[in-house]
């Protein structure tokens, strides 16, 4: 078994597509708890993407292609799992948006997709968000944490609105709000009062892991 | 901008132009290679640009009857600077009697010299007997007693975000008797465009206050010019300035901000004829006096158009000098920098697009990184031996672009970095000669180039991403105008990064399409070579500005290809193919 959940790793860190659908399908057939599997096997790949992500050992495609077959391998996963009942993490919902006026969105969704690896469920509202759209969405899918992308100078001061319109909406501080995007700084994110800030992916799935503690 | 949809052909040649309506038969006749006679620069007043129209309708000017007769205009003829087309056009051009007076050599092509500076005899009679004027175009700048006339100069700028590039130029022979390059004085606020756009909307005046430091630079770097050739700036005329939007706007005085946010649109994009000693645009800024640029006080100052926000006066005259426009086979310009302008131009047309690179191949965002400056490291080669080029020919202290593209292209051909972008491990690679030079700083892999000068992992990154936003609009154009890049005759690299690059290690790396090495050139600033070009020749300066006409603008915001093309880019070339 544990051969078999190392193999599962190793087919996403190559991004061995095939590899990885067949493991986790011998897996499955094997018996082995629907839950290790999406655990051991295809989360703590992803973490371990994440970090070679950190020191720039992994690059953009990879991720994306990993991901991609992480979301593949948990619909296999997913009929067993509810089969099974085995107790699941709860859930925490995260809300992530590039703010108006920005169309960059590869950094946000690589957040979000290494945010889902740890079990967040992520509502992704898109790119060019205007701050009403993030309000409503944060009234309405009451979400723990709120994550705002901006890759543009020009567009930065549209975290700051947001923030401030969540406090006048009456939001805050229940749902917390992260910051990101090349520009973004942890300075900026203390002048805007967020919660926090992260300069990548990996660093960002942990630091919505600690908000949430 | 519009597409040209008028034709026009002068005979005997038979030489075509398209162009836009209302553009004036003088200025399609420059389009088309067709030389008409002119001595004024095409202002209506010295009656040389007479031609016959023989097919479509010209209506006549209120000039026209000062030089043409009532019959001649009846049988067709026009002054070809006041005719303004309105339908397809056929016409008659008679030989030339003048011949121009010198040459120089562009980027690929001579250009005679017939500046809008001229020296004119004033109409005797009175006191003006002895003295000749000084004219820019239609406007008189000075009269000056005959044994005192100076030597008329004019001097070309390219108003760029971090170096301001200059050419200080004589009107008479054509000759460029000084050049030189400063740091733009807004570096101060912010090392990229949309950071001077956010800079001018962060404190009250700061536009105005961006204006300054632009004219502060240019007229640091005029008096620069005036000493290294022994002339007065009294004596400059008539300045050029080509340069990228959001640059042009802040030099007239006029806030940029909408072209730092979506959508991304100019407030003017027509070139503009101004006074040097009143720099601004009078329908925005009605009342107050602009800054003076320190050129003769009656000098002018004319500003290159714009296509867009992202391709602004510098490609518009970086297009002009290099003529791609106008080739019959296809040729790629690319203007290495922050922002990236694509262009692919043939047969009359240009498609360009604006690639968002990011500051890594001026050295920004990469841990040994620095611009090409004294010290920094431009060359590099992994043999047996590690050899480096520093610039300066002192001890290394960094990394500069050309340098940085070098030392990742050899690390490919070394065997350390795959297709990927990733740097192998001193385990991995035993046996591998380099191997030893492999280390981790932070946590992250860095090859050590030299004592304390380290290429990261992450700057391979930074590097990779930049080069994927080129090359992705690279493919991106081609794909649009169903061109192969093997069907390229030429591919441009402009600005200095582009000239000090090696073809070679552009290519390994996918900075260049997959064209034979050959085809690959430096042209420098291109810009500046266009902004010359344009001082030194109306003609060529009514050419130029007939670019943005023909002129497609791709935006890869939005495009449908784009995500997937930036990523499948960057992946590294397989070297075995390259040859
Ligand atoms: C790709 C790209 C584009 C693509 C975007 C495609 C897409 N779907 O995203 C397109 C072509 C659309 C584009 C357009 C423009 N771009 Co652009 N673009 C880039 C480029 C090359 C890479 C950005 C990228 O995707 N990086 C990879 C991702 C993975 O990194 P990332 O976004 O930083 O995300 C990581 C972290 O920041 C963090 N993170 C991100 N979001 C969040 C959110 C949270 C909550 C947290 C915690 C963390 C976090 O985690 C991510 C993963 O580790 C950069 C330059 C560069 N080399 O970086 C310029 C760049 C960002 N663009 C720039 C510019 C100027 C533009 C344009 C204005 C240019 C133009 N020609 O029109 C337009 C603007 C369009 C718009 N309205 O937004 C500038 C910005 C300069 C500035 N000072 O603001 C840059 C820096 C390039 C430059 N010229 O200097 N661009
Ligand atoms: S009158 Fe001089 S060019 Fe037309």
């Amino acid at each position: 078994m544990d051969e078999l959940l190392a193999d599962l790793r190793q087919a996403i860190l190559t991004q061995d597509e095939n590899g990885a659908l067949e493991v986790t399908r011998s897996l499955l057939e094997s018996g082995e708890s629907p839950r290790a599997i999406l655990e051991s096997g295809l989360a703590e790949a992803m973490l371990e993407l994440g970090r070679r992500w950190k020191c720039g050992e992994a690059f953009l495609p990879e991720v994306v292609v990993a991901a991609d077959i992480f979301a593949r391998c948990s619909e296999l996963v997913e009929p067993a799992l509810l089969e099974s009942q085995e107790a699941r993490a709860p859930s925490f919902r995260l809300v992530l948006a590039t703010v108006q006026g920005d169309l960059h969105d590869l950094g946000k969704n690589i957040v979000g997709a290494m945010a889902k690896t740890v079990g967040f469920d992520v509502h992704d509202l898109g790119k060019n968000v205007p701050v009403d759209q993030i309000v409503d969405a944060a009234r309405e899918l009451k979400p723990c944490i709120v994550g705002l992308s901006a890759l543009l100078t020009t567009t930065m001061p549209q975290q700051k609105n947001a923030v401030a319109a969540l406090e006048d909406a009456g939001l805050r501080p229940e749902v917390k709000v992260i910051v990101g995007g090349a520009p973004v700084t942890q300075e900026w994110a203390d002048e805007i009062g967020a919660d926090g800030y992260a300069p990548d992916a990996a660093s960002a799935t942990e630091l919505a892991l600690f908000l949430i503690d | 901008m519009g597409s040209p949809e008028l034709r026009v052909r002068f005979q005997p040649s038979g030489q075509e132009a398209r162009v836009a309506p209302g553009t004036t038969l003088l200025a399609a006749a420059h389009w088309a290679g067709t030389t008409v006679d002119s001595t004024c620069g095409g202002y209506g007043t010295c009656g040389l640009c007479r031609l016959r129209v023989l097919e479509g309708d010209v209506p006549a000017s209120p000039e026209d009857s000062q030089h043409i007769s009532r019959d001649e205009l009846a049988d067709g003829w026009r002054l070809a600077c006041r005719a303004e087309l309105e339908g397809d056009t056929v016409c008659q051009v008679p030989a030339p009697a003048e011949h121009p007076r010198s040459v120089v050599e562009g980027i690929q092509r001579a250009i005679a010299v017939e500046p809008r500076v001229r020296i004119e005899e004033l109409e005797s009679g009175g006191e003006g007997g002895d003295a000749k004027a000084i004219v820019c175009g239609s406007w008189q700048i000075d009269v000056i007693a005959n044994d005192r006339v100076p030597q008329p100069f004019g001097v070309a700028l390219d108003l760029g975000t971090s170096t301001v590039a200059g050419a200080l130029v004589d009107l008479v022979d054509g000759t460029i008797v000084a050049a030189a390059s400063i740091v733009n004085g807004q570096v101060a606020a912010g090392a990229d465009v949309i950071s001077r756009a956010a800079y001018a909307r962060s404190r009250p005046g700061g536009a105005l206050e961006l204006q300054g430091m632009a004219v502060d630079t240019m007229n640091q770097l005029v008096a620069r010019l005036g000493v290294a050739a022994s002339v007065f700036p009294g004596n400059v005329y008539e300045c050029v300035v080509a340069g990228n939007s959001i640059m042009l706007h802040l030099l007239l005085g006029v806030d940029p901000y909408p072209l730092s946010v979506a959508p991304f649109e100019t407030v003017f994009d027509e070139p503009l004829d101004v006074a040097a000693a009143d720099l601004r645009v009078d329908t925005v800024a009605k009342d107050r006096r602009g800054p003076q640029l320190a050129i003769h006080p009656q000098a002018r100052l004319q500003s290159f158009p714009m296509i867009g926000a992202y391709a602004g006066g510098d490609t518009v005259a970086g297009l002009h000098a290099t003529d791609i426009v106008r080739g019959d086979r296809p040729r790629l310009l690319i203007d290495l920098g922050t922002n990236t302008e694509v262009a692919l131009g043939y047969d009359g047309r240009v498609v360009v697009a604006s690639a968002p690179a990011g500051p890594a191949f001026e050295g920004g965002g990469v841990r040994c990184g620095m611009a090409a400056v004294e010290g920094a490291v431009a060359r590099v080669k992994l043999g047996p031996a590690i050899e480096l080029e520093v610039i300066g020919g002192g001890a290394p202290r960094g990394l500069c672009g050309s340098g940085l593209v070098d030392a990742v292209a050899e690390l490919r051909w070394a065997g350390l970095l795959d297709r990927s972008g990733r740097l192998g491990s001193a385990e991995e690679l035993t046996g591998n000669p380099l191997a030893d030079r492999l280390e981790e700083i932070e946590g992250a892999r860095a090859f050590r180039l030299a004592e304390g000068i380290y290429i990261g992992q992450r700057d391979i990154r930074e590097l990779q991403s930049a080069i994927a936003a080129v090359a992705a609009a690279v493919r991106i154009v081609l794909g649009h105008e169903k061109v192969e890049p093997h069907e390229l005759a030429d591919v441009y690299l402009a600005g200095s990064f582009g000239a000090a690059l090696d073809p070679r290690s552009a290519r390994s790396l996918g900075l260049v399409p997959p064209v034979s090495e050959n085809a690959v050139r430096g042209v420098g600033n291109a810009a500046i070579e266009g902004a010359k070009a344009a001082l030194l020749s109306f003609r060529e300066r009514e050419v130029a500005f007939q670019i943005p006409f023909h002129t497609e603008y791709l935006e890869l915001s939005g495009h449908p290809d784009f995500n997937d093309t930036f990523m499948a880019a960057m992946t590294f070339p397989d070297l075995e193919g390259l040859g």
